[in-house]
């Protein structure tokens, strides 16, 4: 059973197995996420809502995958589920050969600390820690973590390891936000509207790092946003709308970001 | 504005635990003053009516044998209102299977104001049939189940005198029903006081025509200093034992002593829960209208005024002071105050009644209560108000994460955990917050402190008064002076070990213009049965010429060991002033129970030209399993006067801590609530304002019992902070209340075993565990999604 073995190197790839406990090697025929069927839903005092009625795609190791709808299509509702944070109410949901819907709470726990890095809209960085500490603190519960110091210097941030979030802008947070989800080491990289608080410019910086944390670290990305022109990055993009997928596309060459305009 | 209301009431459905533990709180600081102030209340009150109403004397003067025609002398002198004359002269008495005494006290044949009258419980006053009626103690006549024409037989010079019951009665005089101040504790079953026809107790103790004792009731404005010289002038030929004042009367100093250390108590007490209950408030309201603050600009958008908000957010502090003020007065004075008052009712026999809501009582304490609720939500909500709208509704800009000067010891820094690393910077980051948690937290520890010296204090006392002073098992009081040696067929009597005769005797001390009148005691120089301890506790040896005295008394009297003083006995016949003895100031005594002189017998007899002689002894038994044997035998003997357990005095006092215990263990859950509110609250707001944080460390992977011990480490941090922090001034305040207790009487050492800082600190981490324990669910089910979802 081998684990992730990862160098910094640049464009380096190295072949790398991932499992669960227990879990036999699988081939790289075989995709790291299959959602099927997935179905959520929330009673909202008397109101029943359908956020996802149906939602069924596939991702494919190292792919970097744009989840592209209007708000309130179903979108969060899958990250949150393929994170670890909420239920489906039923459907699966297979992660490396695992079905995390099945999973109970304690083994969630476990899931999130093992193998998804999250980078959220509004950062949410522990106030009282420094920029380092704030991704060590994601390292050190984790088997097998990235130095946090080297992995902030990766994304730019070697100046600013001592200085707490409220001395950092809006886009050296989101850095941050990512060091800490990279520093994991996880299985899959989940973004939720990672550019929404930040300016056309710093966005623009964020997903550039997104797609080089993609391609230097070897990670399954996964990008939610409303904003269609960033699915031009992708290498497959799923369309999300009324909570069911309208289209999954592949896209053999992606557009690097410094050209995409919005 | 009743939209307000509404919402007012939605937000309070959302924090029941918050509102309910304020409450909590604000009814504790309300119950505790209304009680005890009602039961001081009721207790002064009662107290003076009573004294007033049946005449307490202002002077006793007690004699060998005076002609009644004294009366009148005592009664020509300027400043007294009135004098009455009376035998008075403590017997044995058997009843059943129960032996006890009983004090006889003359009354008018026929029904006149005296001074120390009496007041009727039952029965009737003595009527014209026969001399031998008698009124008895109501207390004495439960206690031994006697009935109304029953025949009781109390043991005069030797003879059965039979006395029949025509009522019973309560008197100022015996609020407090005891012998002398070696008792502490009164017990019906073995000291009662009966009331006899005056002519007729006069004819049995061969009295006819002559009494022993003086009640004098003074005018309003006359000198007592005066009239007691006076006093002493006319009655000296008697055989003067020892004029008493009105405030070192047995019954009245106990009961001034109470009401006064209830006093105290009722200051100090509610004052603490008071300021806890306002710090806990203040902590609630800021962080409820920080949180609202976003609305609070709304509303200022729309055109609400800040009057109007500032109402709307005064709904909380007003509502959780005026339910706590109710709840906390309708508790206090029927719950608290009967209770106290119940218990003094045990000890003194006034006719106090129930307590009542008295608005001079309440008031204060809803309006003390109201202004601290209402001054905390008018402080949090100011600052927020003055904000222009767009700026509170822009949400608050994030707290500013600062490196501590702790983490300058890079050694100690670098070996914290995360989670200690975030606590103690969350600490110092909410200064206010903490300082005001730890501010509950030391009240509450205070409170332990206080209520656990109580009762060790008392058990010392108990301790070094039963096994250290007292090393006798059984004391007896002689009917009168006798030679020494005939002690000896006492000694002989089997079982007995040992046999100390002492001598115990009033007397007056002089040391420059100062005098009093104070007791003295003669112990051989080798007294085994009997231990005296100089103010470090360390055994005395008595001293082959000179007294020692006890430390309060020589302070009393400015004098220093190595003074001189002057005594004079009350013996007759050696009262005169050529009589006074120069004597020597030896050294000081520990004290705690009575003011009495110590000597050694033979300096005694020596200054007095007697003989031996002792008029009580101790006795040590060989084993305590033959003391009822021993004092049956001892009973039978005429010359001697009273049989004194001690096992049974200490078992009586053992029955009435019981009921301190009572007021201990209701301070401790005071305590407990205390503290359990000020933990609660404050973590209830923590979890709510980071429940954000909460839910990205969630969204991590931090397992359950990593993210509650992010929470309750901070708790537990700042209980044992506040635990240590209030040793000190807990320390400071039981030595205060403690002190507070002493009279004349009776000595209180303020002491905290070590045992106790122990015990009040588990108590508080227990306390913390508890709060912790009902706050887990919250932190647990904290939805990581809905908090994450939105910005602030």
């Amino acid at each position: 059973m081998t684990k992730w073995s990862l160098t910094l190197g640049k464009r380096y790839y190295i072949m790398t197995m991932w499992s669960f406990d227990g879990c036999k090697g699988e081939s790289d025929v075989e995709p790291i996420i299959k959602i099927k069927d997935v179905v959520k839903e929330y009673t909202m005092g008397e109101v029943r809502i359908r956020a996802a009625d149906g939602i069924s795609f596939e991702v494919e190791k190292g792919e970097l995958v744009v989840v592209l709808g209007p708000s309130g299509a179903g979108k969060s509702t899958v990250l949150n589920i393929l994170g670890g944070m909420d239920f489906p109410t039923s459907g699966e949901v297979w992660v490396n050969g695992k079905d995390i819907s099945k999973f109970n709470r304690n083994e969630l726990i476990m899931y999130r600390r093992r193998h998804i890095g999250f980078v959220f809209q509004f950062y949410n960085l522990m106030p009282n820690l420094t920029a380092l500490e704030n991704v060590e603190i994601a390292a050190q519960i984790c088997d097998d973590p990235l130095d946090a110091a080297k992995v902030l210097k990766d994304v730019g941030l070697d100046e600013r390891l001592q200085n707490f979030p409220s001395q950092l802008s809006g886009g050296e947070q989101q850095r941050v936000s990512i060091a800490r989800a990279v520093a994991k080491n996880p299985t899959l990289l989940l973004c939720d509207e990672p550019t929404g608080a930040l300016d056309y410019m710093t966005g623009k910086s964020i997903l550039k790092l997104l797609r080089d944390v993609n391609r230097d670290f070897k990670k399954t990305v996964m990008i939610i946003t409303h904003n269609s022109p960033i699915a031009q990055m992708a290498d497959k993009v799923v369309r999300v709308k009324n909570g069911k997928v309208e289209s999954v596309e592949i896209n053999d060459n992606p557009i690097p970001i410094e050209r995409i305009e919005w | 504005m009743w939209i307000f209301l509404k919402k007012f009431f939605r937000d309070l459905g959302e924090s029941k635990g918050q509102f309910i533990s304020v409450v909590a709180v604000v009814i504790i600081g309300v119950m505790f003053y209304t009680g005890l102030y009602s039961a001081l209340e009721g207790l002064s009150g009662a107290g003076r009516s009573y004294f007033d109403g049946y005449r307490l004397g202002d002077l006793w003067g007690s004699m060998y044998r005076a002609p009644e025609g004294a009366v009148k002398r005592i009664e020509e002198i300027p400043g007294v209102r009135m004098a009455t004359g009376r035998v008075v002269q403590d017997v044995r008495i058997s009843i059943g299977e129960k032996d006890g005494m009983v004090r006889l006290i003359s009354l008018p044949d026929e029904k006149e104001d005296v001074v120390n009258d009496i007041q009727m419980k039952a029965g009737s006053y003595f009527s014209n049939d026969t001399g031998n009626q008698c009124i008895v103690s109501e207390d004495f006549f439960k206690a031994h189940h006697l009935a109304m024409g029953q025949t009781i037989e109390p043991i005069v010079n030797g003879d059965r005198v039979k006395l029949k019951v025509v009522g019973t009665a309560k008197s100022p005089e015996y609020t407090y029903e005891i012998r002398d101040a070696s008792e502490l504790i009164p017990d019906p079953e073995k000291f009662g006081v009966v009331y006899v026809k005056k002519s007729y107790l006069q004819s049995v103790l061969n009295f006819t025509g002559s009494i022993n004792d003086i009640s004098v009731l003074l005018d309003q404005q006359s000198n007592m200093k005066k009239v007691k010289d006076e006093m002493e002038k006319v009655l000296k030929q008697y055989g003067l034992t020892g004029i008493v004042e009105r405030k070192d009367q047995l019954s009245y100093s106990m009961f001034n002593t109470d009401v006064s250390s209830l006093e105290s108590m009722a200051a100090i007490f509610p004052m603490l829960f008071f300021i806890a209950s306002a710090v806990i408030i203040y902590i609630t309201m800021t962080r409820m209208i920080e949180n609202q603050r976003t609305l609070m600009g709304v509303l200022k958008a729309l055109g609400y005024s800040n009057w109007d908000i500032m109402l709307h957010y005064q709904t909380y502090p007003l509502l959780v002071g005026i339910l706590g003020s109710i709840i906390g007065s309708l508790v206090g004075v029927y719950v608290v105050g009967d209770a106290l008052l119940g218990l003094f009712n045990t000890f003194y026999n006034i006719p106090t009644g129930d307590t009542a809501v008295h608005m001079g009582i309440i008031l204060p304490a809803a309006l003390l209560a109201l202004v601290f609720c209402v001054a905390a939500g008018y402080n949090a909500c100011r600052k927020e108000l003055y904000l222009v709208p767009a700026q509170s509704m822009r949400p608050k800009p994030p707290a500013s994460g600062r490196k501590l000067f702790l983490e300058n010891i890079r050694l100690l820094w670098e070996r914290i955990s995360f989670s200690w690393k975030i606590i103690l910077r969350n600490l110092f980051r909410y200064k206010k917050r903490s300082a005001m948690a730890s501010v509950g937290i030391i009240f509450s520890m205070i409170l332990l402190l206080v209520a656990l010296g109580f009762q060790n204090s008392i058990d010392f006392l108990m301790h070094e008064q039963f096994e250290e002073i007292q090393r006798f098992d059984i004391k007896i009081n002689l009917s009168g002076m006798m030679n020494a040696d005939e002690l000896n067929y006492i000694r002989s009597i089997d079982h007995i070990k040992t046999v100390e005769p002492i001598l115990e005797s009033g007397m007056e001390i002089t040391s420059g213009w100062i005098k009093k009148d104070i007791g003295i005691t003669a112990y051989g120089r080798e007294s085994g049965l009997y231990g005296i301890f100089d103010m470090e506790g360390n055994p005395v040896k008595l001293p082959e010429e000179g007294i020692l005295l006890p430390k309060r008394l020589m302070d009393s009297l400015s004098l220093q060991p190595g003074d001189k003083v002057y005594l004079r006995s009350y013996f007759p016949g050696k009262n005169e002033d050529e009589h006074k003895k120069e004597v020597l100031v030896k050294g000081a005594t520990s004290q705690f129970i009575g003011q009495s002189a110590v000597c050694s017998t033979d300096y005694l007899n020596y200054l007095f030209n007697e003989s031996i002689v002792a008029n009580a002894a101790y006795i040590k038994l060989e084993d305590l399993k033959y003391e009822k044997e021993v004092i049956r035998r001892l009973k039978d003997i005429l010359t001697i006067n009273t049989v004194q357990s001690k096992a049974e005095v200490m078992t009586n006092t053992e029955k009435t801590m019981q009921s301190m215990n009572g007021i201990i263990v209701f301070m401790v859950l005071g305590a407990g609530i205390l503290a359990f509110a000020v933990i609660y609250n404050i973590t209830n707001i923590n979890i709510f304002e980071r429940r954000r944080e909460i839910a990205t460390l969630s969204v991590l992977g931090f397992t359950d019992r990593e993210l509650k011990s992010l929470v309750f480490n901070e708790n537990f941090f700042l209980s044992i902070f506040g635990a240590i922090v209030g040793i000190i001034p807990g320390r400071l305040l039981t030595e205060f209340v403690i002190t507070m207790q002493t009279t004349d009487n009776m000595y209180l050492p303020a002491t905290l075993n070590p045992s106790s800082y122990i015990i009040a600190a588990l108590l508080m981490i227990g306390f913390t565990v508890l709060a912790n324990l009902l706050l887990t669910r919250k932190i647990l089910s904290i939805n990581m999604v809905e908090s994450l979802k939105s910005a602030e």
